[in-house]
């Protein structure tokens, strides 16, 4: 009898490590019973988590990190026992300065647009603790501008930050795919950057399940991590990406637009390729959680108690991963492959 | 954060906290008795819920307890939220801008309610699609009856089974019963949470707004219809 496994995700491009495990019967062919649930909201996703809903979710690292800590209101322990994607997002800037720029590097384009701007702009980003929002700050901190100060940031789910910019209540946004590219086809904004020009192979979306459920089934956790490492592999073949396409536009609920979903796949057009297990994606790298916590920190978000190594080492778990991985035969990287090199040696150079 | 008339006395030893607003009315918001003109505290809720009956059917049911008032729902949960500074928020779970909320800290900081000690009702809310926010000020014992009722709401209203007015007289009754603990299941309540006086919420430190007072001890006549 195969195990049921409830699993979230919200409509993004993202979500296609678990969209494929079920499309290409990785799931089944492991003995599992999958039920798929496409959730409106990135709270929806905590909260069903945490109070055990749900198995599992493709879930934001620093939200991860947050629910455990008790930072959004419940204090859920969740833990982070496999990496799914890495880059993926896009800084989308509204308006015809930005178009007139093109050409100048992304940092001088940014300025040029923030003193073309009336006011503090509004910028958005999906959740407040997303990796988009942590990277965007990160980058606007790095180029002299004071994310508290200089812009205003507002939280717009994914799926309506392109109306939203259209329709004037926001100036810019940093999302997912495919929601960057699906503005610019829109013709309602420009993409200025992809967030892997601001940290290279950075990690994005993780799988985040209970510690409590983790614990009571240590088999069908296994067994779920290596049915996803199956379908990351394949999502990485450029070769596979129509029928990754295909999977993401048929899932009912899903129903992502097709050519902007392709062009951030692996062998895509977009400005922006989400990698979802070479160079190091799929490991669960400690040193991921320690620079998020680090950020979180560094905005006045977690109290100076807070012992940022020891939750990254409890959160992050690639002792879980690395069972699976060895099960299909994987050799497994000591740390974080590439993307463990943390921006700041990226940025030294640049201050 | 304003009060109007006289100045409020609420039952017990309990304290004001700041985010209330005092109206005059009848009952009192702590325990739900019956107590003339002493006791003068109002809940300012928002409904973010785009399904019109129910909101409606909510808003009835809600409304009649004196010590809620509704505030007129308009677009944009952050907009509403920034513009007519609920003390509660209901939030429709369907919606995709809930996360607007979540972890917000401007205008106002506010947090999720959770009853750490009652996971079973927070699945049974989270399962009929309903979840609120609050200022750190309010008190949790203060918001769970009203999400409960919310929560009943919710979940006969996707059954389909019962009229629209049974659905409303059980979601009512559901609120009564839990807001108006006559006896010593309130006074053990109040007793052992005592109210938060608008503790010090600096905006820009998310810890110091949240809730000291967490866990929720069981009010007498739980359960639900």
């Amino acid at each position: 009898m195969s195990t049921e496994v409830r699993i979230g995700m919200l409509r993004l491009t993202d979500s296609a490590p678990v969209v494929v495990a079920q499309s290409h019967d990785l799931f089944r062919s492991l003995n599992l019973h999958p039920v798929l649930s496409i959730e409106p909201s990135w709270a929806n996703l905590a909260d069903k988590l945490s109070c055990g809903l749900l198995d599992a979710a493709v879930m934001l690292p620093p939200l991860a990190l947050a629910s455990t800590l008790g930072l959004r209101g419940p204090a859920a322990k969740l833990i982070v026992p496999m990496g799914l994607s890495q880059g993926g997002n896009t800084i989308v800037l509204g308006g015809e300065v930005i178009k007139e720029s093109a050409g100048l590097p992304p940092g001088a384009r940014l300025l040029a647009w923030l003193m073309g701007q009336q006011g503090r702009p509004r910028i958005a980003v999906v959740h407040q603790f997303s990796t988009h929002n942590l990277l965007l700050r990160y980058w606007l901190s790095m180029t002299g501008v004071d994310p508290d100060r200089d812009i205003e940031t507002v939280v717009v789910p994914p799926e309506q930050v392109v109306r939203a910019l259209a329709d004037g209540q926001i100036a810019g946004f940093c999302a997912g795919a495919p929601w960057g590219l699906a503005a610019e086809l829109a013709g309602v904004g420009t993409v200025l950057v992809g967030t892997s020009y601001i940290w290279p192979f950075h990690p994005e979306k993780c799988l985040a399940v209970r510690e409590e459920w983790a614990a009571a089934n240590p088999g069908t956790l296994t067994r779920l991590l290596r049915a996803l490492i199956r379908a990351q592999i394949t999502c990485d073949r450029p070769e596979e990406a129509d029928g990754v396409v295909d999977a993401l536009a048929d899932i009912e609920g899903l129903a992502l637009p097709r050519d902007a979903a392709r062009a951030a796949l692996p062998g895509g057009s977009g400005s922006e390729q989400i990698h979802f297990h070479g160079a190091g994606a799929a490991f669960p790298a400690p040193a991921h959680a320690i620079w998020f916590l680090g950020q979180m920190r560094r905005w006045g978000w977690l109290t100076a108690q807070t012992d940022i190594g020891a939750v990254a080492r409890s959160v992050y778990r690639p002792d879980l991963f690395s069972l699976a991985a060895q099960m299909e035969d994987l050799f497994t990287p000591l740390s974080g492959g590439r993307s463990v090199v943390a921006p700041e040696r990226l940025w030294a150079e640049h201050v | 954060m304003s009060h109007t008339g006289k100045s409020p006395t609420p039952c017990a030893t309990v304290s004001i906290p700041s985010s209330f607003v005092a109206l005059q009315h009848d009952r009192c918001v702590c325990c739900g008795r019956s107590t003339g003109d002493e006791c003068n505290l109002v809940v300012r809720i928002l409904l973010a819920d785009d399904d019109a009956q129910r909101a409606e059917a909510l808003t009835k049911v809600l409304s009649a307890d004196p010590g809620l008032t509704i505030l007129r729902p308009i677009p944009g949960v952050l907009i509403a939220v920034a513009a007519q500074g609920p003390d509660v928020v209901l939030v429709d779970l369907a919606r995709s801008d809930r996360d607007t909320l979540d972890g917000a800290r401007r205008p106002r900081p506010i947090v999720l309610f959770v009853d750490q000690e009652d996971p079973a009702f927070m699945a049974e809310a989270i399962g009929a699609g309903v979840l609120s926010y609050h200022l750190p000020a309010v008190p949790p014992p203060d918001v769970k009856p009203i999400l409960r009722a919310a929560a009943a709401m919710f979940r006969h209203r996707a059954d389909g089974r019962l009229t629209e007015r049974d659905i409303v007289d059980r979601a009512k009754a559901t609120l009564v019963r839990e807001r108006c603990t006559d006896g010593p299941g309130a006074d053990r309540r109040l007793r052992e949470h005592p109210r938060s006086n608008g503790q010090s919420s600096k905006s820009d430190n998310m810890d110091a707004g949240r809730p000291k007072a967490r866990q929720t001890v069981k009010a007498g006549g739980e359960g639900s219809p």
